[in-house]
């Protein structure tokens, strides 16, 4: 498994873990959004640069090495298709508040779009990384 | 010369290189003349194309 998929993988599991648990927090318990953004967005950064941070350690050569032409081009394709979900979460949401006029829904559907989108970027990647480009 | 080697030598990395072997990806023009300048051959001595 290549670094570009080892990364993947666990910024996918990342996203997974701390966005699911933000959504129970915030849909589930109804946690206001401003207490648990905070702890969300730090909570991301930090596990997601410890990860790079081992990732790093145990393949320094390619951790430093540049994003090559295929890489490139799998992110290229993976951002592409992730823009979909995105799109389609921010399109559904600004149907939804036209209809009930609720802002914080609209919130809470392009966040989790935003989440969403991000999880099927790196999913994306890691397909692609494993088949023909 | 191993897919390490080679993947240095031309500028991709060694999972690039094995995607160029099991014909999963078709590499651009620049490197496939980077391959072939590293084995010192011309570019159809390493690359074909079989058509649709």
């Amino acid at each position: 498994m290549s670094f570009r998929e080892r990364s993947a993988w666990v910024m996918g599991c990342t996203l997974i873990l701390i966005g699911g648990f933000y959504l129970k927090l915030v849909i589930g318990d109804g946690v206001p959004p401003s207490f648990a953004a905070v702890p969300f967005v730090l909570g991301t950064i930090v596990v997601s640069i410890a990860a790079q941070v081992v990732l790093a350690v145990i393949s320094p050569r390619e951790a430093s090495s540049p994003v090559d032409e295929r890489e490139r081009l799998v992110i290229q394709k993976a951002t592409h298709f992730s823009s979909y979900v995105l799109a389609t979460g921010v399109v559904v949401g600004l149907g939804m508040f036209m209809i009930s006029q609720d802002g914080m829904k609209l919130f809470h559907i392009v966040l989790t779009s935003l989440i969403l989108g991000q999880i099927a970027d790196y999913g994306a990647q890691i397909f692609l990384l494993r088949s023909r480009v | 010369m191993s897919q390490a080697a080679l993947g240095e030598a031309v500028g991709v990395s060694r999972h690039t290189i094995i995607a160029i072997e099991q014909a999963r990806y078709s590499p651009s023009l620049e490197t496939g003349f980077r391959i072939a300048k590293v084995f010192n051959v011309g570019l159809e001595d390493v690359f074909g194309w079989e058509g649709d």
